[in-house]
């Protein structure tokens, strides 16, 4: 599963899993900007940037590419518009910079644990209800998932499968909203789990990260390298 | 000897209008193992979630002496550790110790000492192994394990146990039976499962349409009941 691996890969003990996940977020974003604002020259610098980031992180760059590509259906279509309206060299621009944002996400996620990227994104000021939300979202795609998983299997094992495809299409409309009113009912429950062990509203921590020198040369190398892969191809 | 839990004529309606609770009388002594058998509907849960000030009838609940009110919960949900049916919905943090430690940290414990509780928890609940581990990756015995050391991190007085044998195969029943010997806490457990009723309770009630019918040895009330497999 696409999450799991991604969750194995943040167990990973190499430099860059060892930087404060506020260091890797805010680098991560610094890159994204730039990224999104660079000249199409400018790609090649980026591209490389970011290899190095994935090769920094000792994660299989076959791995990463290939989970970077979820992101090119979606980008595809504003390329295809974009070339159709007679622009193919900002299309490519578009398809390039949405794929390299998405390698970067990777290596980001592969980088580090989703618990830690959402306690560096509350510290980093982003609101506690935006940063709780997407805790319980990522500890329960697994749950959801399965429940998913199985009542697809129930539905084939009535031969839905054989079904016309407008009977199919009702079928899994139908599978969608009982998952949505069974993942209403356990967060009913979930809520009462936390009451029940004393939940003020605040998600406390057993220990707090510390930003070490090294994180700040970290940020401060892949600022100085991000800025020069934007700006170089100018001069 | 005066009872850990007293419930007092207690009622109970769900805001669809359905009456799940109708004057239950209980009392829990210490050193008991209480089983509540009834059929699914009958108002077992919505009784164990009123121990823990979860929902709030009609009626008189006390734990510890402390009647369940808005001022008290704290301080009653830290004596009563509620284990729920599903242990996916007790576990929600994203390690099994950063889970285990979530009680103790909003009693208010320092990390150092809430790392502390949490570590001791796990070991008793034999999976001090696992706890570097995310949730999703335990079994489904393993996490009834953790969920229960969840609830032991907050040192409870007493232990109350949802349906714990749902999704249990029979050597991880026969685990969470040798655990839950090992602790020393008044226990209420809700099962249908004779054999595991029969094997730690010390006294058994019954529900029936929100009401406790019976309340006796386990022995008697499973064979008035015909509350085993046939």
């Amino acid at each position: 599963m696409f999450s799991l691996t991604l969750d194995d890969w943040a167990r990973g003990g190499s430099f860059l899993h060892r930087r404060d996940a506020r260091a890797k977020l805010l680098a991560a974003l610094l890159i994204l900007v730039l990224l999104a604002t660079c000249p199409p020259r400018a790609l090649a610098g980026f591209t490389v940037l970011l290899l190095a980031g994935v090769a920094a992180a000792g994660l299989p760059f076959t791995g990463v590419l290939v989970r970077a590509s979820a992101v090119l259906p979606f980008a595809l279509t504003f390329t295809v518009m974009n070339a159709v309206s007679g622009d193919p060299s900002r299309a490519f621009a578009m398809l390039a910079k949405s794929y390299l944002s998405a390698v970067a996400v990777v290596t980001l996620a592969g980088a580090t644990a989703m618990p830690e990227l959402m306690h560096a994104a509350r510290r980093l000021g982003a609101p506690p209800a935006l940063t709780a939300v997407a805790h319980f979202l990522y500890r329960y795609l697994f749950v959801i998932a399965e429940q998913a998983a199985r009542m697809r299997l129930a539905a084939e094992s009535r031969a839905a499968a054989r079904r016309s495809r407008p009977a199919r299409f009702r079928a899994a409309a139908g599978l969608v909203g009982v998952l949505f009113a069974r993942a209403h009912l356990r967060a009913a429950h979930i809520h009462n789990a936390m009451l029940a062990r004393c939940f003020t509203g605040e998600f406390r921590r057993l220990a707090q990260p510390c930003f070490r020198a090294s994180d700040a040369v970290f940020l401060l190398a892949v600022a100085v390298a991000g800025a020069l892969a934007r700006f170089a191809p100018a001069f | 000897m005066n009872p850990l839990v007293s419930v007092s004529n207690l009622r109970y309606r769900y805001e669809d209008g359905t009456l799940a609770l109708d004057g239950v009388n209980f009392e829990l002594f210490a050193g008991e193992t209480v089983i509540l058998f009834g059929a699914n509907g009958s108002g077992k849960t919505t009784f164990v979630h009123h121990l823990n000030g979860l929902f709030r009838g009609e009626g008189q609940v006390s734990v510890c002496g402390l009647t369940v009110e808005r001022a008290n919960l704290a301080a009653i949900r830290t004596r009563v550790g509620l284990v729920f049916q599903d242990p996916d919905d007790q576990l929600f943090m994203s390690s099994v110790l950063e889970d285990v430690a979530f009680g103790p940290l909003n009693l208010g414990h320092p990390p150092p000492h809430a790392l502390t509780l949490a570590k001791e928890a796990l070991e008793r609940a034999g999976m001090l192994h696992a706890l570097d581990k995310a949730p999703h990756r335990l079994s489904a015995g393993e996490k009834r394990r953790v969920a229960i050391a969840g609830v032991l991190g907050m040192q409870p007085e007493i232990l109350v146990l949802d349906e714990p044998t749902t999704f249990l195969d029979p050597p991880g029943q026969h685990d969470l039976l040798a655990l839950l010997r090992r602790l020393p806490q008044a226990k209420i457990i809700a099962t249908h499962e004779a054999g595991f009723a029969r094997a730690i309770g010390t006294r058994a009630v019954f529900f029936d349409q929100g009401r406790i019918i019976r309340s006796g040895p386990v022995e008697d009330v499973i064979r008035e009941f015909g509350w085993e497999p046939k």
